[in-house]
Order: structure tokens, then sequence, then C-alpha cells
């Protein structure tokens, strides 16, 4: 208190003008030392801004920028794939990849790192190879579910981070497995639909540039936003109903036949869609940690057969359509062998007179031949080309294949006559439904199609109608109580097709002992097809292998349950199905 | 007089200036929202197709068969016990 007063006292007792320190006399070079002084800082100050902001300016910025804008990542999903109702077939969800920095994880205790290991379902050795890189950037595991991860991340341990990727389900497993098929852990197709369509289905990445703030929320964008493009939803033609039906039948007919394989396909006749389509052995696609090569063939699509009997309607509708013969014409076809030259042609069963459509419905060998070796082979070739056989399918499936007829100018008498019934070609089975398109669908043929076809295409005319629905007619009489495929009748519906019992060949000879293909192809309900049905069974194993035994009964029970499960009213009275006891009537 | 004009324009550049600021913020807030607005979209799609793919496994024909068989006792139906009923022919 007294020194401050004193000094007040000081400062009151003596005016401004009057202070002795104004009267010191200093040089003048001090106070211009000052000033330059100044003058200098502030030059200085100058120069600093205009370097900031004029010549490192850009520097600077791009320093700043890159301390608050962030380039995201705008993930884009794979397609959905569907069946023609909707049903979801194929779908990818979110999940996340689990990497690792080696050294880091290594640091980690002993327990925390077996748990991992048993969350991650490995055991503790495997990890420790994975781990056992001198990489900075391992995957431990691809694909690894959301529950999981947050569990792994709960661990807290260093040098474990996750990265968003999609995986592929497919909820009806090994069913629609050859149809839509599978892709890989990228989200690439592999096979089936996901391949063929692999343009379509997959997304689009986008990107955007923003300015996050403190806490990481999102600002503003500084750039166009580049949108991320989700892959097309597929809808393809397969209806999932009648998928099961075919893969449960076939499958329950190759377990009771003992055949090796087998595959079915359903055609829809008014807009060449494919409805089912199954093959066996099948694999799970969301489980393909084993698998075979037999497993993933596409036998309907990609496997060929020497048809056999199933052809005799072509050579038959040939014959039909150019005149040369009614289906009263008759035919001598005893006593059940017959020679083209030295060569011998058998029916199992020796007949006698047989008219066209007894030679259809009896399936006999020499009736089909003697047809045949009435037509100029040029002909025929045109006949089995104009339907497909031999000819690259246009349906873009992966993996189909055309099948083999030779060129007619090769033909030998002989062969022209085998071939009349299936033997000397080879088809797929796909490849066999659709030439069926043509007695199904009165004379004309249209495109198959494995999407959804909306407009009913148009069909190209390949024999008359006449013929068609004569043909038709034979056909029903094989799946009659008198015909070769009794098994095939359906309850409530007239139906109509042709068996085929075939010799593999392995090796370009027939195998011996003989190995058969057995197969039936038929359509249903006749008085106006809806469906066409084919399957095959490769190397039935018992006592039966005749395709009227084995395949017939897998058509009768598909078309039963097809028809219903699409409403089509039923179109014969006769609910009392004959099967005669003795059916093994078939000639190959 | 133009000492009068200074003070209203000066007036008129802090107001402007300040509703500059409000605007930035608000616009600011505006985005965080949509942004939320824009994660839920993808969490709801993510969800949807959550549950279409359950409504897929769950409705698996092989799983309706199964439990129609052995839960509730029903056998596949056969033509003999259909009633067809046909539309009257005019």
């Amino acid at each position: 208190m007294t020194r401050s007063s004193s000094r007040t006292a000081a400062a009151k007792g003596v005016p401004f003008s009057a202070s002795p320190v104004l009267a010191v006399q200093l040089p003048a070079w001090r106070s211009r030392v000052v000033l330059f002084v100044l003058f200098a800082a502030f030059c200085a100050l100058i120069g600093r801004a205009l370097w900031l902001q004029g010549i490192s300016t850009e520097f600077l910025q791009k320093q700043g920028e890159s301390r608050y804008a962030r380039t995201l990542e705008l993930p884009a999903t794979r397609g959905k794939i569907t069946d023609r109702n909707g049903q979801v077939l194929a779908s990818s969800m979110p999940v996340k990849a689990v990497w690792a920095i080696p050294e880091d994880v290594l640091q980690a205790p002993k327990d925390k790192l077996a748990e991992l290991a048993h969350l991650l379902d490995m055991s503790d050795a495997e990890l420790r190879n994975k781990l056992d890189s001198d990489r900075s950037f391992v995957y431990l595991k691809r694909q690894v579910e959301q529950d999981t991860v947050d569990k792994i991340t709960k661990l807290g341990i260093d040098g474990i981070d996750t990265r968003k990727e999609y995986k592929r389900f497919y909820p009806e497993a090994d069913v629609t497995a050859h149809v839509v098929g599978f892709t890989s852990v990228e989200d690439a197709g592999q096979d089936g639909m996901e391949l063929a369509q692999q343009k379509t289905l997959v997304g689009m990445t986008g990107s955007r540039r923003v300015i996050k703030d403190r806490i990481g929320h999102i600002v503003e964008d500084i750039q166009a936003v580049r949108e991320p493009h989700d892959g097309k939803d597929l809808t393809l033609s397969i209806d999932s109903k009648i998928q099961y039906i075919a893969f449960i039948k076939l499958k329950e007919a190759v377990e009771k036949y003992q055949a090796k394989a087998g595959g079915i396909v359903v055609l829809d006749v008014k807009t060449g869609e494919v409805l089912a389509l199954a093959n066996l052995p099948t694999y799970d696609p969301n489980n393909r940690s084993v698998l075979t090569g037999a497993q993933l063939r596409n036998r309907v699509m990609t496997d060929t057969f020497e048809p056999g009997s199933t052809l005799k309607p072509f050579t038959v509708a040939l014959a039909l359509d150019t005149n040369r013969v009614t289906p009263a014409t008759t035919f001598q076809t005893a006593p059940g062998i017959m020679y083209v030259g030295p060569a011998p042609i058998h029916d199992s069963h020796p007949h006698g007179i047989l008219s066209v459509s007894e030679i259809i419905q009896h399936s006999s060998n020499i009736g089909t031949a003697k047809i045949a070796l009435s037509m100029p082979a040029e002909e025929m070739w045109d006949m089995f080309t104009s339907v497909g056989f031999g000819q690259q399918p246009k349906f873009g499936f992966p993996g189909a294949v055309a099948g083999r007829v030779r060129p007619f100018k090769s033909w030998r008498p002989i062969e022209q006559a085998t071939m009349s019934y299936g033997q000397g070609i080879s088809v797929s089975l796909i490849q066999l439904a659709r030439a069926y398109m043509i007695f199904a669908r009165d004379g004309d043929e249209i495109p198959l199609s494995f999407q959804k076809v909306d407009e009913p295409p148009v069909g190209q005319r390949i024999i008359s109608e006449k013929t068609a629905r004569e043909v038709r007619a034979m056909l029903e009489t094989v799946a009659s109580p008198t015909g070769t495929a009794p098994k095939a009748q359906v309850p409530g519906y007239r139906v109509g097709g042709k068996t085929g019992t075939a010799y593999k060949v392995v090796g370009g000879v027939y195998a011996k002992p003989y190995r058969y293909v057995a197969s039936f192809a038929g359509f249903a309900p006749a008085s106006n097809p809806r469906l066409i049905i084919a399957v095959m069974l490769d190397e039935p194993g018992g006592v039966l292998h005749f395709g009227g035994d084995v395949a017939a009964p897998v058509f009768s029970e598909v078309a039963a349950n097809a028809l219903r499960s699409m409403n089509i009213a039923p179109d014969s009275t006769v609910t009392n199905i004959v099967v005669p006891s003795d059916t093994s009537e078939e000639a190959m | 007089m133009s000492e009068r004009l200074n003070f209203v324009l000066l007036a008129a550049l802090v107001l402007c200036a300040l509703s500059l600021v409000n605007a930035q913020y608000q616009a600011r807030q505006l985005f965080i929202e949509l942004e939320r607005a824009q994660t839920q979209t993808r969490q709801l799609d993510i969800e949807w197709s959550q549950l279409q793919l359950d409504q897929s496994t769950l409705g698996l024909h092989s799983r309706i068969d199964a439990l129609a068989r052995r839960d509730l006792n029903m056998v596949p139906l056969t033509h003999e016990r259909t009633q067809y009923l046909t539309l009257e022919a005019k």
C-alpha cells in the first residue's frame, strides 16, 4: 500500500513535461535502428505471407485437403437371381474379410490367439501357419459373417482388421446348382447363369470425395459423386416348384435304378422357356470345399449321347411330311432281322407287318430303317440339322455342346439306316427336348430361353401342322398300355413321348459289356401340349435298364405334378393306369 | 449524408455475412441428415435382401414338403381324390 501510494505521489509530484527522462539527449541513429528493425520485421511478415499465399499455396492446399478430405468407395451389389415367381435363387450379402498384420498379431497373448482360431474355425496350427509369413498383409479368412466379426473385434487383438466384401448365398442349394451356377470369392461368375450373365449381374462401384469434420461426419462433397450402379437382377425362366419336383423325382429314380448319373429338363411349349433343369450328381454351391468334376458337370447341356429310339419320330415325320408314307402305310418287319449290305439290323421282338403308327408304337428298328432308306440322305441330314442336332445351341449357356451329325455325303446306307433310329449320331438332352418342340408345337420351333419370356416368340416352321398332329397321335400310342412306355401314362392327362435305350460309346466303339443310356422324351397334355419333359439316366445298374422302365416313370411323375402346379385342366377321364406286367418290349 | 449511407451499407454487410454463416451451417446440418438417411437406405436395402433370402430359405419346397409330411401328416394330392370344376360351356 505504502509503495504504490508513494509511486502515485511521485508521479503526481512531477508534471510530465518536466520529466527528467525527456531531457535525456540520445544519439539520433538509435531511433533509426529501431525504425529499420520494425520495417525489416514487417517485410519478413509480408514476404512470408506472399510465400504461403502465392508460391507454395498448392502444396499447402493439398496438405490441408489431405487432412479433412477423404475419397470414399461406394460399393455396388451384384444383382440377385430369382426364379420366374420372384423366389430368390442367388443373393449377395455383405460380409467381412478378416486380415492381419502378422508381426503385430503374433505379439498377442496365446489364449487370445486360440480364441481367434476357434472363431475363424481353424486349428491353432493352421492360424499360426497363416501368420508365419514375412508379408505385412495376410487374409486370415474371407467371407466371414457379421456375428463372428463382431466377436473377433471384441477380442481386441492388435493388427487384426476387416474389409467389407460380399458373399453369395444360394438358398435352393443343390436343387438349382447347375442352372444358377456360382461365383468366386471375388464375386465373379464361374458357372451357369452366373457366368453367362456376368456382365449384367455385376455392379459398378462408385466413388465420392468428401470433407469430413473432426468427429468424422461428412460435411460436404467436393467433387461430383460417381454413383455406384448395382448389378441388374436376373429373372430366370426356372419355376422353383417344378424344378424341385423334377430334381426330387430324378433323384429317386437315380437311386432306385442305381444309375451313375441322370439329367432332366422341362420346357414350356408355348414360350420356349426352360422351366426346370436338373442333373445328378450335383453339389451345394454354398459349400464348395470338396467338388469333383462329375458333380460340376451339367450333363443336360454338355454331355452328348446316342439318343436311340427317341430319334425315330423325326425319321417318320420327314417321311410323312414329304408324302412318302401315311400313318397307315405298312411295312414288313418280319423276321426281326434285316440286312443292309452285310450288316444286320435287329428288332428286340419280331413283329410282322406293321403300319407306320405301329412302327413308332412298338419302336421297330427295321421299320424305321426301311422308311429311312426310301429317302435321300441329304433330306434326313436337313431334318436333323433344322431341329438343331449337330448345331451349336444359341441359348447363351456356358458349355452347351453341338453334338455330332456327320455330313450326309459320307453316309453309307447302313449308317443312314442306323441313324434313323438314333445310332451313329449324338445329341445332348436339351437338344433332344428342344427338337420335340416341332411335334408339341404343331410343326414349328422356337428358341429356348433361360430367362423369363414376356412375349411368346414367333416360331420357324419345320414340318406341316398335319404331320405334327399325326406324329403326336403316334407318340400317344407309345405311352399307352400296348406301347413301349406304359409307365409314362399320367392319370387324368393324355401324354405322348418316345423311349430310348442306347448303348454307350466309349472310345469310338460300343462299350462291352453293354452300358446303357436310358431316356424318355415326351409332352403333356397331348390335346394341347404345354410341357416337354426329357429324362436321361446314365448307366442304370439294376435289372431294369430300358428307357420305358426307368426314364418313363420319372416323366410320368414329373408331368403329373407339374401339370397340377400349373393349373392345367385334365384332358382325359382315364384315371386307372394299366401297366402290363411284361414291359420289356423295347428296341434300341 | 454519405456517412449515413456508409452506416447502412455496413449494417447490410454484417447482416449478409451473418446470414451466409447461418446458411452454411444449415447446409451442413441438412447434409449430415441426408447422409444419415442414405446410410439408413443402404441398411434397409441390406435388411430387405436378408429377409428375401430368409423367405426363400424358409419357403424351400423341400422344407415345406418335409414339414407337411412329418408334422402335419399330409399326403400328396392324387388324381383320384381331386374334384375338377369346369366352367359351364356356353
